[in-house]
């Protein structure tokens, strides 16, 4: 999925979310977070675990109801979200890393779901197509 | 986003804002301590009932917003050495900075995070 409008503005912008998810997963990284939030998510938004279990309370998340996280970096909350409620998760990210990080994430704790590098703006998806939709701190 | 969901589908999103009904002033204040998302006009609750969503909530969540914050500051401080040798020296004090500069942007009352809520209607 390309941004036809502005493809060399898009590739510096995925280029660098691509580094920044290499460094929110490292260890280092991992072991701060853990310290400080709770979570080893490789977390790159403010959003806590409190907040996204509230999120899928709001959302009405269950198995068989379908989230699509936009935006989602290495898969937080989305993935977190399919784990503790059972619903099915699309994890996407403008960048590579991150999406393959989230497929990571969700081989490791089983979920269903899939991840995919897409714009937030040029959404692959049917229209009427997910049940609900997040996104944390993807527009500052 | 609206376009992909169901009808009675739900979004629920989180965002980093400058606060709204700031003099002028006062905005290029909160901009030169960070970078959140610049609300424009006429702010959330008119564009997401433009856009056709019902039951919508906007909730302000700085203060947990200012605690992660924090939090994550003082977590890489107290790992200095090891982080700095992850990310490098530049970076290290870039994101120090930052975050500090945003801590000072919340605490002056010009940046704030807010939980966005809306559903579309039943078809």
């Amino acid at each position: 999925v390309t941004d036809a409008d502005s493809p060399t503005e898009y590739s510096i912008s995925a280029e660098a979310f691509d580094a920044r998810y290499k460094l929110v997963c490292s260890p280092v990284l991992l072991d701060a977070e853990e310290r400080a939030t709770g979570t080893r998510c490789g977390v790159s938004s403010f959003t806590t675990r409190d907040q996204a279990d509230r999120l899928g309370m709001i959302l009405h998340l269950a198995p068989g109801r379908s989230l699509l996280d936009v935006g989602a970096g290495a898969g937080w909350p989305g993935v977190y979200l399919a784990e503790s409620t059972g619903c099915f998760v699309i994890s996407t990210d403008l960048s590579i890393e991150g999406p393959q990080r989230s497929s990571q994430s969700m081989e490791r704790s089983g979920v269903a779901g899939v991840s995919v590098t897409a714009s937030g703006t040029e959404l692959p998806f049917r229209d009427d197509s997910v049940d609900s939709v997040t996104c944390s701190d993807v527009f500052c | 986003m609206a376009r992909v969901l169901k009808p009675g589908g739900i979004v629920s999103f989180l965002t980093i804002t400058i606060t709204p009904g700031l003099t002028d002033r006062q905005r290029r204040r909160a901009i030169e301590l960070g970078d959140p998302e610049d609300e424009a006009d006429p702010g959330y609750e008119v564009i997401l009932r433009e856009a056709g969503f019902i039951d919508r909530i906007i909730e302000d969540v700085t203060p947990t917003y200012a605690d992660t914050l924090a939090r994550l500051t003082q977590a890489w401080l107290d790992d200095s050495k090891a982080i700095r040798a992850v990310v490098g020296s530049e970076e290290f004090a870039n994101k120090i900075d930052r975050r500090k500069r945003s801590l000072t942007g919340i605490a002056e009352g010009l940046h704030q995070r807010v939980w966005i809520t809306g559903q579309t209607p039943y078809a």
